[in-house]
Protein backbone atom coordinates (compact mmCIF):
# COMPACT_ATOMS: atom_id res chain seq x y z
CA UNK A 1 0.00 0.00 0.00
CA UNK A 2 3.03 2.44 0.97
CA UNK A 3 3.66 1.98 -2.53
CA UNK A 4 0.88 2.17 -4.01
CA UNK A 5 0.62 5.65 -2.20
CA UNK A 6 4.23 6.63 -3.59
CA UNK A 7 3.09 5.53 -6.99
CA UNK A 8 -0.07 7.40 -7.07
CA UNK A 9 1.91 10.95 -5.95
CA UNK A 10 4.93 10.47 -8.37
CA UNK A 11 1.85 10.33 -11.31
CA UNK A 12 -0.03 13.15 -10.23
CA UNK A 13 3.34 14.72 -9.83
CA UNK A 14 3.90 13.78 -13.37
CA UNK A 15 0.21 14.52 -14.71
CA UNK A 16 0.76 18.24 -13.45
CA UNK A 17 4.36 18.51 -16.01
CA UNK A 18 2.69 16.92 -19.27
CA UNK A 19 2.59 19.43 -21.67
CA UNK A 20 1.43 16.50 -24.19
CA UNK A 21 -2.39 15.73 -24.31
CA UNK A 22 -2.01 12.19 -25.56
CA UNK A 23 0.69 12.01 -22.79
CA UNK A 24 -1.81 13.36 -20.35
CA UNK A 25 -4.69 10.85 -21.60
CA UNK A 26 -1.93 8.00 -20.82
CA UNK A 27 -0.84 9.44 -17.39
CA UNK A 28 -4.48 10.05 -16.64
CA UNK A 29 -5.14 6.37 -17.45
CA UNK A 30 -2.65 4.90 -15.29
CA UNK A 31 -3.59 7.40 -12.22
CA UNK A 32 -7.23 6.11 -12.81
CA UNK A 33 -6.15 2.16 -12.42
CA UNK A 34 -3.69 2.97 -9.26
CA UNK A 35 -6.40 4.88 -7.77
CA UNK A 36 -8.71 2.06 -8.05
CA UNK A 37 -6.35 -0.39 -7.14
CA UNK A 38 -5.45 1.39 -3.76
CA UNK A 39 -9.48 1.95 -3.10
CA UNK A 40 -10.12 -2.28 -3.23
CA UNK A 41 -7.26 -3.01 -1.83
CA UNK A 42 -8.34 -0.41 1.04
CA UNK A 43 -11.57 -1.50 1.22
CA UNK A 44 -10.10 -5.31 1.23
CA UNK A 45 -8.11 -4.80 4.16
CA UNK A 46 -11.03 -2.92 6.15
CA UNK A 47 -13.14 -5.32 5.82
CA UNK A 48 -10.76 -7.78 6.26
CA UNK A 49 -10.11 -5.96 10.05
CA UNK A 50 -13.92 -5.80 11.14
CA UNK A 51 -14.95 -2.58 8.85
CA UNK A 52 -17.88 -3.32 7.16
CA UNK A 53 -19.26 -1.97 3.73
CA UNK A 54 -22.39 -1.37 4.75
CA UNK A 55 -22.53 1.69 7.04
CA UNK A 56 -26.16 1.39 8.58
CA UNK A 57 -25.03 -2.11 9.40
CA UNK A 58 -24.08 -2.79 13.22
CA UNK A 59 -20.10 -3.40 12.66
CA UNK A 60 -18.34 -5.45 15.26
CA UNK A 61 -14.67 -6.01 15.31
CA UNK A 62 -14.33 -10.27 14.77
CA UNK A 63 -11.95 -10.34 18.31
CA UNK A 64 -12.00 -14.37 17.31
CA UNK A 65 -11.32 -14.56 13.65
CA UNK A 66 -8.95 -11.29 14.01
CA UNK A 67 -6.12 -12.71 15.89
CA UNK A 68 -4.42 -9.74 17.79
CA UNK A 69 -6.79 -6.91 17.38
CA UNK A 70 -4.08 -4.98 18.96
CA UNK A 71 -2.33 -5.64 15.94
CA UNK A 72 -5.51 -4.86 14.15
CA UNK A 73 -6.01 -1.63 15.12
CA UNK A 74 -2.53 -0.77 14.79
CA UNK A 75 -2.89 -1.79 11.01
CA UNK A 76 -5.72 0.08 10.36
CA UNK A 77 -3.89 3.28 11.60
CA UNK A 78 -1.65 2.63 9.13
CA UNK A 79 -3.94 2.56 6.32
CA UNK A 80 -5.26 5.72 7.75
CA UNK A 81 -1.91 7.53 8.05
CA UNK A 82 -0.74 6.80 4.69
CA UNK A 83 -4.37 7.61 2.98
CA UNK A 84 -3.94 11.30 5.03
CA UNK A 85 -0.24 11.35 3.81
CA UNK A 86 -1.58 10.86 -0.01
CA UNK A 87 -4.67 12.78 -0.11
CA UNK A 88 -3.39 16.00 1.36
CA UNK A 89 -1.30 16.30 -1.23
CA UNK A 90 -3.88 15.60 -4.31
CA UNK A 91 -6.40 17.79 -5.95
CA UNK A 92 -10.01 16.31 -5.41
CA UNK A 93 -11.03 13.42 -7.05
CA UNK A 94 -12.69 9.97 -6.75
CA UNK A 95 -10.49 8.90 -4.17
CA UNK A 96 -11.40 11.46 -1.82
CA UNK A 97 -15.01 10.60 -1.76
CA UNK A 98 -14.35 6.83 -1.17
CA UNK A 99 -11.86 7.74 1.66
CA UNK A 100 -14.04 10.30 3.05
CA UNK A 101 -17.30 7.81 3.59
CA UNK A 102 -15.03 5.18 4.19
CA UNK A 103 -13.14 6.71 7.16
CA UNK A 104 -16.67 7.82 8.32
CA UNK A 105 -17.45 4.13 8.90
CA UNK A 106 -14.16 3.74 10.72
CA UNK A 107 -14.83 6.60 12.74
CA UNK A 108 -18.17 5.42 14.37
CA UNK A 109 -17.22 1.84 14.28
CA UNK A 110 -13.91 1.76 15.70
CA UNK A 111 -13.37 0.19 19.17
CA UNK A 112 -9.75 1.21 20.19
CA UNK A 113 -9.75 5.31 20.77
CA UNK A 114 -6.38 5.86 18.95
CA UNK A 115 -8.26 4.60 15.34
CA UNK A 116 -10.97 6.74 15.88
CA UNK A 117 -8.88 10.09 16.56
CA UNK A 118 -6.74 9.33 13.52
CA UNK A 119 -10.04 8.85 11.76
CA UNK A 120 -11.28 12.50 12.87
CA UNK A 121 -7.82 13.71 12.03
CA UNK A 122 -8.24 12.53 8.71
CA UNK A 123 -11.45 13.95 8.15
CA UNK A 124 -10.22 16.92 10.05
CA UNK A 125 -7.23 17.41 7.29
CA UNK A 126 -9.79 17.06 4.60
CA UNK A 127 -12.07 19.98 6.16
CA UNK A 128 -9.39 22.61 5.97
CA UNK A 129 -9.01 22.18 2.07
CA UNK A 130 -10.42 24.49 -0.14
CA UNK A 131 -11.95 22.07 -2.69
CA UNK A 132 -13.34 19.70 -0.20
CA UNK A 133 -13.48 21.58 2.87
CA UNK A 134 -16.72 22.65 4.07
CA UNK A 135 -18.92 19.45 2.29
CA UNK A 136 -16.47 17.57 4.38
CA UNK A 137 -17.50 19.14 7.81
CA UNK A 138 -21.02 19.58 6.60
CA UNK A 139 -20.73 15.57 6.67
CA UNK A 140 -19.22 14.91 9.66
CA UNK A 141 -21.26 17.24 11.57
CA UNK A 142 -24.62 15.73 9.93
CA UNK A 143 -23.39 12.21 10.78
CA UNK A 144 -22.63 12.83 14.62
CA UNK A 145 -25.93 14.87 14.56
CA UNK A 146 -28.56 12.33 12.76
CA UNK A 147 -27.00 9.10 12.87
CA UNK A 148 -28.12 6.99 15.18
CA UNK A 149 -24.50 6.33 17.17
CA UNK A 150 -24.63 4.92 20.71
CA UNK A 151 -24.94 8.18 23.15
CA UNK A 152 -21.59 7.63 24.91
CA UNK A 153 -19.59 6.87 21.40
CA UNK A 154 -21.38 10.17 20.09
CA UNK A 155 -20.42 12.42 23.08
CA UNK A 156 -16.81 11.22 22.65
CA UNK A 157 -16.60 11.07 18.79
CA UNK A 158 -18.16 14.83 18.81
CA UNK A 159 -15.57 15.91 21.72
CA UNK A 160 -12.89 13.85 19.05
CA UNK A 161 -13.73 15.57 16.19
CA UNK A 162 -13.53 19.06 17.76
CA UNK A 163 -9.69 18.49 18.97
CA UNK A 164 -8.78 16.90 15.72
CA UNK A 165 -10.50 20.23 14.05
CA UNK A 166 -8.20 22.32 16.20
CA UNK A 167 -5.21 20.21 15.84
CA UNK A 168 -5.51 20.40 11.97
CA UNK A 169 -5.78 24.23 12.53
CA UNK A 170 -2.76 24.25 14.68
CA UNK A 171 -0.40 22.23 12.47
CA UNK A 172 -1.39 24.49 9.57
CA UNK A 173 -0.49 27.54 11.15
CA UNK A 174 2.26 25.83 12.27
CA UNK A 175 3.63 24.61 8.62
CA UNK A 176 2.71 28.86 7.52
CA UNK A 177 4.87 29.81 10.05
CA UNK A 178 7.61 27.55 9.07
CA UNK A 179 7.23 28.04 5.24
CA UNK A 180 7.73 32.12 6.29
CA UNK A 181 10.74 31.44 8.18
CA UNK A 182 12.16 29.59 5.71
CA UNK A 183 11.18 32.09 2.81
CA UNK A 184 13.16 34.48 5.16
CA UNK A 185 16.19 32.66 5.48
CA UNK A 186 16.05 31.96 1.54
CA UNK A 187 15.90 35.68 1.09
CA UNK A 188 18.72 36.40 3.96
CA UNK A 189 20.89 33.35 2.42
CA UNK A 190 19.58 35.05 -1.20
CA UNK A 191 21.28 38.44 -0.14
CA UNK A 192 24.54 36.76 1.28
CA UNK A 193 25.02 35.54 -1.95
CA UNK A 194 24.49 38.82 -3.42
CA UNK A 195 26.98 40.51 -1.15
CA UNK A 196 29.66 37.81 -1.58
CA UNK A 197 31.02 39.36 -5.05
CA UNK A 198 30.82 42.61 -2.86
CA UNK A 199 33.11 41.24 -0.33
CA UNK A 200 35.49 40.14 -3.03
CA UNK A 201 35.73 43.27 -4.62
CA UNK A 202 36.51 44.68 -1.27
CA UNK A 203 39.60 42.23 -0.16
CA UNK A 204 41.05 42.21 -3.54
CA UNK B 1 18.84 15.32 9.12
CA UNK B 2 19.81 12.07 11.78
CA UNK B 3 23.78 12.64 11.96
CA UNK B 4 23.66 16.21 12.59
CA UNK B 5 21.03 15.84 15.34
CA UNK B 6 18.47 18.02 13.40
CA UNK B 7 15.81 17.52 16.08
CA UNK B 8 17.75 19.20 19.03
CA UNK B 9 18.79 21.62 17.05
CA UNK B 10 15.38 22.87 16.36
CA UNK B 11 14.60 26.79 17.94
CA UNK B 12 10.98 25.51 19.15
CA UNK B 13 10.84 22.18 19.95
CA UNK B 14 7.28 20.99 20.12
CA UNK B 15 5.00 18.23 19.35
CA UNK B 16 4.42 20.12 15.66
CA UNK B 17 8.31 20.47 15.11
CA UNK B 18 8.56 16.53 15.56
CA UNK B 19 5.61 15.93 13.41
CA UNK B 20 7.17 17.27 11.07
CA UNK B 21 10.91 16.26 11.57
CA UNK B 22 9.27 12.42 11.39
CA UNK B 23 7.40 13.02 8.51
CA UNK B 24 10.32 14.69 6.71
CA UNK B 25 12.38 11.86 8.02
CA UNK B 26 10.08 9.28 6.66
CA UNK B 27 9.64 10.47 3.25
CA UNK B 28 13.53 11.00 2.63
CA UNK B 29 14.19 7.49 3.89
CA UNK B 30 11.50 6.83 1.11
CA UNK B 31 13.05 7.91 -1.20
CA UNK B 32 16.83 7.02 -0.49
CA UNK B 33 15.48 3.32 -0.34
CA UNK B 34 14.49 3.85 -3.76
CA UNK B 35 17.31 4.94 -5.05
CA UNK B 36 19.35 3.39 -3.42
CA UNK B 37 19.44 0.52 -5.12
CA UNK B 38 19.41 2.31 -8.91
CA UNK B 39 22.76 1.83 -10.88
CA UNK B 40 25.02 4.74 -10.30
CA UNK B 41 23.38 6.10 -6.94
CA UNK B 42 26.17 4.83 -4.85
CA UNK B 43 26.25 2.74 -2.02
CA UNK B 44 24.50 3.13 1.40
CA UNK B 45 26.63 1.42 3.90
CA UNK B 46 25.05 -0.79 6.66
CA UNK B 47 27.29 0.28 8.98
CA UNK B 48 26.01 4.41 8.33
CA UNK B 49 22.71 2.77 8.40
CA UNK B 50 23.00 0.94 11.62
CA UNK B 51 24.49 4.23 13.17
CA UNK B 52 20.94 6.27 11.84
CA UNK B 53 18.89 3.32 12.95
CA UNK B 54 20.68 3.82 16.77
CA UNK B 55 20.24 7.80 16.43
CA UNK B 56 16.45 7.56 15.55
CA UNK B 57 16.22 4.36 18.51
CA UNK B 58 17.54 6.61 20.94
CA UNK B 59 15.32 10.02 20.00
CA UNK B 60 12.02 7.28 20.08
CA UNK B 61 13.18 6.05 23.52
CA UNK B 62 13.43 9.72 24.97
CA UNK B 63 10.82 10.71 23.73
CA UNK B 64 8.66 8.14 25.17
CA UNK B 65 10.40 8.76 28.65
CA UNK B 66 9.14 11.90 28.13
CA UNK B 67 5.58 11.18 27.32
CA UNK B 68 5.42 8.89 30.04
CA UNK B 69 6.29 11.96 32.01
CA UNK B 70 3.53 14.03 30.52
CA UNK B 71 1.00 11.54 30.61
CA UNK B 72 -1.29 12.98 33.04
CA UNK B 73 -1.93 16.64 31.54
CA UNK B 74 -2.55 14.75 28.44
CA UNK B 75 -5.97 15.90 27.00
CA UNK B 76 -5.81 14.56 23.41
CA UNK B 77 -4.21 10.82 22.79
CA UNK B 78 -1.82 10.50 19.72
CA UNK B 79 -0.57 8.14 18.11
CA UNK B 80 1.52 9.66 15.29
CA UNK B 81 4.70 10.54 16.51
CA UNK B 82 4.80 6.51 18.14
CA UNK B 83 3.52 5.47 14.13
CA UNK B 84 6.14 7.62 12.63
CA UNK B 85 9.15 6.29 15.06
CA UNK B 86 8.31 2.84 13.95
CA UNK B 87 7.98 3.25 10.28
CA UNK B 88 10.97 5.58 9.82
CA UNK B 89 13.19 2.20 11.97
CA UNK B 90 11.35 -0.06 9.42
CA UNK B 91 12.17 1.80 6.40
CA UNK B 92 15.79 2.02 8.03
CA UNK B 93 16.50 -1.29 8.75
CA UNK B 94 15.04 -2.44 4.88
CA UNK B 95 17.18 -0.28 3.96
CA UNK B 96 19.13 -1.94 0.86
CA UNK B 97 22.81 -1.41 1.88
CA UNK B 98 25.95 -3.17 0.96
CA UNK B 99 24.99 -5.64 3.73
CA UNK B 100 21.83 -6.55 2.07
CA UNK B 101 23.79 -7.36 -1.54
CA UNK B 102 26.11 -9.48 0.87
CA UNK B 103 23.29 -11.32 2.19
CA UNK B 104 21.35 -11.74 -0.99
CA UNK B 105 24.78 -13.13 -2.38
CA UNK B 106 25.02 -15.27 0.48
CA UNK B 107 21.69 -16.84 -0.03
CA UNK B 108 22.38 -17.16 -3.73
CA UNK B 109 25.06 -19.20 -2.63
CA UNK B 110 23.52 -21.43 -0.31
CA UNK B 111 20.98 -21.64 -2.94
CA UNK B 112 23.56 -22.98 -5.16
CA UNK B 113 25.07 -25.11 -2.97
CA UNK B 114 22.00 -26.80 -1.95
CA UNK B 115 21.04 -27.31 -5.79
CA UNK B 116 24.28 -28.59 -6.28
CA UNK B 117 24.32 -31.44 -3.80
CA UNK B 118 20.92 -32.07 -4.86
CA UNK B 119 22.41 -32.55 -8.39
CA UNK B 120 25.64 -34.82 -6.60
CA UNK B 121 22.53 -36.96 -4.90
CA UNK B 122 20.96 -37.46 -7.75
CA UNK B 123 24.02 -38.19 -10.23
CA UNK B 124 24.67 -40.76 -7.77
CA UNK B 125 21.24 -42.52 -7.42
CA UNK B 126 21.67 -42.22 -11.34
CA UNK B 127 24.90 -43.86 -10.93
CA UNK B 128 23.37 -46.46 -8.72
CA UNK B 129 20.51 -46.73 -11.14
CA UNK B 130 22.80 -47.57 -13.76
CA UNK B 131 25.04 -49.76 -11.40
CA UNK B 132 21.99 -52.01 -10.96
CA UNK B 133 20.89 -52.22 -14.38
CA UNK B 134 24.55 -53.09 -15.94
CA UNK B 135 24.75 -55.70 -12.44
CA UNK B 136 21.11 -56.91 -13.17
CA UNK B 137 22.11 -57.17 -16.89
CA UNK B 138 25.26 -59.18 -16.11
CA UNK B 139 23.56 -61.61 -13.52
CA UNK B 140 20.47 -62.59 -16.18
CA UNK B 141 23.26 -62.83 -19.24
CA UNK B 142 25.40 -65.25 -16.42
CA UNK B 143 21.81 -66.96 -15.95
CA UNK B 144 20.78 -67.17 -19.60
CA UNK B 145 24.63 -68.78 -20.00
CA UNK B 146 23.95 -71.14 -17.23
CA UNK B 147 20.89 -72.11 -18.51
CA UNK B 148 22.06 -72.77 -22.09
CA UNK B 149 25.15 -74.49 -21.09
CA UNK B 150 22.39 -76.87 -18.70
CA UNK B 151 20.78 -77.44 -21.95
CA UNK B 152 23.46 -78.22 -24.22
CA UNK B 153 24.65 -80.88 -21.08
Amino acid sequence: MDNLCLSIKIISHHLKQAADQSQKTDIEKVQTALQRGLITFMQKELKANGYTSDIMAEVLLPQDNAGDPLASDHYTFGILYLIQDLLTSLDHSELHNVVINNTLKIARAATDSLVQAKAFELLACMSRKADIGQTTSQLVEQCLEYEDWPVETRDVAAIQWELMSVKALQMEQYLKRVRAESRKLGDWSGSMVSLIPTYIHMVY
Amino acid sequence: MVSKDALHALAHPNEHALMLYLQCLVSMLRLLSLHASLPGSGTVTSRFMQSVYTRVNEYRTQYTEEKDAEAEDLDAEDFNSEFLFTYALDVISAMPSEGVFLRDLLDKVGTMSCLSSWVILLCDRNDLVTKCFIGLRRSRSAHRDVNSSGDTS
